[in-house]
């Protein structure tokens, strides 16, 4: 009895020294809260509101809901005119303070990012440009408090390309521009069909189709220079190129043997390889990410399903088996989703399919959806879609949690291709 | 509930037998509302509604398991021993009464045996033997007072033991019941911190990462900091500030301080997404 009743005692005295642990498994994801003070600046007008710029990448993020600058109780421009308690009360967990100086001719942006919650300084940098660089500066700062805040690097800075129809398909143009749709700069225009624009991973060339020869011809055209370069001259179709991940190479389809099959051009060799052999048709190409596999589009089953294909065995596998079309897919950058065109109900929509599981998430509820692109943080993808009958881009993040238009162009919009990052 | 098992057990029977009559349908219905009204009758109602928050359910089972392990079988115990103490108390009493008398009989005997020796001195040999006889009683009464007072020690000791035992026992009941009410604690500070984290979209499950709290028995965190991260800084970012944001556990300001101070002065949080897609 005694022997136990110790025992007992030292067993809870183990009890009682062990340290409480309380495990926490649920949370709740909302956007985070952040207040962007305008910036100090002691010039006159600027061409760019900064603050603004910042805000507005932000929010379209879908992870941030900038604070409103009628909301603020201060416009700090320093951390001793910081104080925790206002901003705290205002629901802030983020504080954003910036200086623009104008230095040698050039703008020098010093900002500081502040933890309200943690009440420390968890970011401070400097970054200069010219006057035409005044919305890199922005962005710039964008990415930064994106990747401090969210853990993933933040694609502000990035770029697109897409094709614009004016006047009832009466010209042609090849459009480059901020990932934010600001600062449009025409790279082609044409009275013939442009189609199928594909960014080079080092982000210098463009691959795309066109039809000024009178039948579907692949192109590479340097950025910088607009030096333009014919790839392929084949009877029939010549479509859809891609670049492989190392930029060698680019995967295309050709129907030069009868029907559209995919084909490989080395660009330093020129020489063509046919990957695919089928008689149905087999299109719409992406490479995998270790760039040693394919994924296309082949109705080869009956329906149009997407299916890879390894290129050294040439061995192919369906990979999309939920619903009747599945099209146009593109791997995220992770290699762990697949994004694709799904008719659901009837209407196209975007969806991605995870690799592993096969799971399917509906990204989008707008109709006639095409096209999408992923951006390089893998975080949000650009479609094209219809919106009051006219061709625009939409963006949706990779989680369907926010969705957003970009500002309406003049022509119809399509076809976009998000830059990587370089 | 009582309806729709009517409208079941009847229509089966109508339509079976329709040229019987409904002898048979009536009476089944007859016994089953016997019986419906018989359960209402019975207590046959929703359980007491819970008056406590919402806690685990492991928490409860454990309560459940606890209660009478804490309270019957050591009350019973007690009392049978306690009845047992007072009988030997009882006993040791009446001993000493008797030696008491013993030891009155034995300086009457003396006085008397004095008396004797003045009075007849020819008796003197025999009253030397007598006196032989008595100190031989007295030795024998003295051995005997020596080893009821040992006795008596020992049970005093044991007693003492036995005291000991059950404040230990009660102790470590006691220890197991203030687990218990802190589990429901721990409950609630899991819900406020889970409703004030909000995540990076960077995280993923399988990341985990501890941090260190201090607080003050109002139920306030005083200091914060990371023991163990995941490698995440935003992850673990999101967990520090959600801490912070809740600022204060409302919960633990009418906890018993000796509870506060056992378990929440210092305690660890352990974060551990289980609800995340990826």
């Amino acid at each position: 009895m005694r022997i136990v009743v110790m025992l007992l005692l030292l067993l809870s005295a183990g009890v009682s020294r062990a340290e409480l642990t309380i495990e926490i498994t649920q949370g709740v994801d909302n956007p985070t809260a952040i207040a962007v003070v305008p910036f100090g600046w002691r010039g006159g007008a600027l061409a760019e509101d900064l603050a603004a710029i910042i805000s507005q990448d932000l929010r379209r993020s879908g992870q941030f809901s900038p604070l409103a600058n009628k909301d603020m109780l201060a416009f700090p421009h320093q951390q001793t005119d910081v104080y925790y308690r206002d901003w705290r009360i205002l629901g802030t967990e983020f504080l954003l303070l910036g200086n623009l100086d104008f230095v040698d001719e050039r703008y020098q942006l010093t900002f500081e990012l502040y933890d309200v919650l943690l009440q420390k300084k968890v970011l401070r940098q400097t970054v200069d440009g010219d006057e035409a660089q005044l919305r890199d500066l922005a962005h710039f700062v964008s990415d930064k408090v994106y990747e401090l805040i969210t853990g993933i690097r933040g694609a502000f800075s990035t770029q697109m390309i897409y094709v614009e129809a004016l006047g009832g398909n009466k010209l042609y143009r090849l459009m480059l521009a901020d990932a934010d749709g600001a600062r449009e700069k025409i790279l082609l225009e044409s009275q013939q069909p442009l189609m199928s624009p594909s960014w080079s991973p080092d982000g210098k060339s463009v691959a795309y189709v066109s039809f000024e020869t009178g039948r579907p011809a692949i192109f590479r055209q340097q950025i910088a220079t607009a030096e333009r370069q014919q790839l392929t001259n084949f009877r029939g179709l010549n479509g859809a190129p891609v670049w492989s991940p190392d930029g060698n190479q680019l995967a295309l389809v050709l129907s030069k043997d009868g029907n559209p099959e995919i084909y490989t051009l080395d660009l330093s060799s020129g020489v063509f390889n046919r990957v695919t052999k089928h008689f149905d048709i087999d299109t719409e190409p992406n490479w995998t990410i270790d760039g040693k596999g394919i994924v296309f589009t082949s109705d080869r089953g009956g329906k149009p399903q997407i299916y890879q294909v390894t290129l050294a065995s040439g061995r192919v596998e369906r990979l999309t088996f939920e619903g009747d079309y599945n099209a146009r897919a593109r791997i995220s950058p992770d290699g762990k989703s697949l994004v694709m065109v799904h008719r659901y109900n009837g209407v196209y929509h975007i969806a991605a399919q995870d690799m592993a599981s096969g799971d399917i998430r509906v990204l989008t509820e707008t109709q006639l959806d095409e096209s999408p692109s992923i951006a390089p943080n893998g975080a949000m993808l650009i479609y094209a879609t219809k919106y009051q009958g006219k061709g625009i881009l939409a963006a949706v993040s990779l989680d369907a949690g926010v969705k957003f238009r970009l500002p309406s162009k003049s022509g119809d919009v399509r076809e976009p291709s998000w830059s990587p990052y370089y | 509930m009582s309806l729709s098992a009517i409208s079941v057990s009847s229509s089966p029977s109508s339509g079976v037998s329709p040229g019987e009559g409904y002898g048979l349908p009536i009476a089944i219905s007859l016994i089953l509302h016997v019986l419906i009204i018989a359960a209402v009758a019975w207590g046959w109602e929703s359980p007491p509604a819970d008056t406590h928050k919402v806690t685990p359910s492991y928490v409860e089972a454990k309560l459940v398991s606890m209660t009478p392990k804490s309270s019957k079988p050591a009350a019973t115990k007690k009392k049978v021993r306690k009845i047992d103490l007072a009988a030997k108390k009882r006993e040791q009493q009446r001993l000493k009464e008797q030696r008491l008398k013993k030891q009155r009989k034995l300086q009457q005997a003396n006085a008397a045996a004095t008396r004797k020796a003045k009075k007849l001195a020819q008796e003197r040999a025999r009253m030397a033997e007598e006196q032989l006889a008595a100190e031989r009683e007295q030795q024998r009464l003295e051995k005997e007072r020596l080893v009821q007072q040992r006795e008596a020690e020992n049970e005093k000791q044991r007693q003492q033991d036995f005291a000991d035992a059950l404040a230990a026992e009660d102790e470590l009941l006691l220890a197991e019941q203030d687990e218990v009410t802190a589990q429901s604690y721990v409950a609630q500070i899991a819900q406020a911190i889970g409703q004030h984290w909000s995540r990076p979209p960077s995280a993923r499950r399988g990341m985990t990462c501890e941090l260190q709290l201090q607080l003050i028995p109002t139920g306030e965190v005083v200091s914060v900091s990371v023991s163990k991260g995941s490698g995440n800084g935003a992850f673990d970012r999101s967990a520090e500030q959600a801490v912070k944001k809740l600022g204060r556990f409302e919960s633990l300001a009418d906890m018993p301080p000796a509870l506060f101070e056992r378990y929440f002065r210092q305690f660890t949080l352990l974060f551990d997404p289980q609800d995340l897609r990826l």
